[in-house]
């Protein structure tokens, strides 16, 4: 129960550290895996597995107004606008294992590379993005 | 024990998140990892793991405006032809099955250029692909 305690403390914190930045309008994603206790043995995990507190936590902001209230977006070209490009990839949740090799860069792109990276992993199978 | 990790690790969040209220909301992205204790054994772990406190906490805070509020973007070459700034963070590989042998970890921060030209390398994005990919407007010249 303390154990729970502990991590709902830990979330609230990174709430409350998300919140300090979302002062305009933003599009916001989060995952938190494993809040609490969670043990685990058998064949999937090769051995046994605890994890007391949170395992994991991944969040991503991303402002679509300034201050101004004014769309964050660019101009190409007469009457045609581009909003910004943002790719973030910062985790892997898998219930039925991975390959050996497998993983992903946990990455933060803005602009083309972000438009390039999104190209170039999106086409690459699964099990080989990290090896 | 416990609660120390918490609080270290709940305050570096927290400092880390204080540059995000000077200039407006910027684009944001972290990743903590293994808060707490987490023990394993087996295989996949190559013996034993125990970690204490936290394991790993990466963040990347890119703002979009300036102090005065104005939006950061830089002109594309013609009247109304605008582009953002080239920015590339590789912060780590999240790989639950473990990495393969002899494979590095680049923990790489770019901007402009340099930006364009890691994301181009590392991303094994096909070169014709791209070139048809800007020839048709979907990313930027």
């Amino acid at each position: 129960m303390s154990m729970s305690k502990h991590g709902l403390v830990v979330s609230a914190i990174i709430c409350l550290a998300l919140t300090g930045c979302v002062t305009n309008e933003a599009i916001v994603a989060g995952a938190i895996d494993t809040v609490g206790i969670s043990a685990s043995g058998g064949t999937t995990d090769q051995g046994g597995n605890l994890v007391v507190g949170f395992k994991g936590a991944k969040f991503a902001v991303v402002p679509v107004e300034n201050d101004r209230g004014q769309l964050l977006g660019v101009q190409d070209g007469p009457n045609k606008q581009r909003s910004y490009s943002v790719l973030a990839m910062l985790g892997i949740d898998t219930a039925a294992g991975l390959n050996t090799c497998a993983g992903i860069h946990q990455v933060l792109a803005v602009g083309k590379p972000a438009d390039v990276w999104a190209l170039g992993q999106s086409s690459k199978a699964e099990g080989a993005k990290a090896c | 024990m416990l609660k120390l990790g918490a609080i270290i690790s709940g305050s570096l969040i927290a400092v880390a998140f204080t540059g995000c209220t000077t200039v407006g909301t910027p684009i944001v992205a972290g990743a903590v990892d293994s808060v707490g204790v987490t023990a394993g054994l087996g295989a996949q772990n190559q013996g034993g793991n125990l970690t204490v406190g936290y394991k790993g906490a990466k963040f990347a805070v890119v703002p979009v405006q300036t102090s005065q509020g104005e939006r950061l973007v830089l002109n594309n070459g013609g009247p109304q032809q605008e582009k953002m700034f080239s920015v590339f963070a590789l912060l780590g590989v999240d790989a639950k099955g473990g990495l393969g042998p002899g494979v590095d970890v680049r923990q790489v921060v770019a901007v402009g250029p340099a930006a364009d030209i890691w994301a181009e390398g590392s991303s094994g994005v096909n070169k014709d692909v791209l070139k048809a990919a800007i020839d048709a407007g979907t990313i930027q010249k």
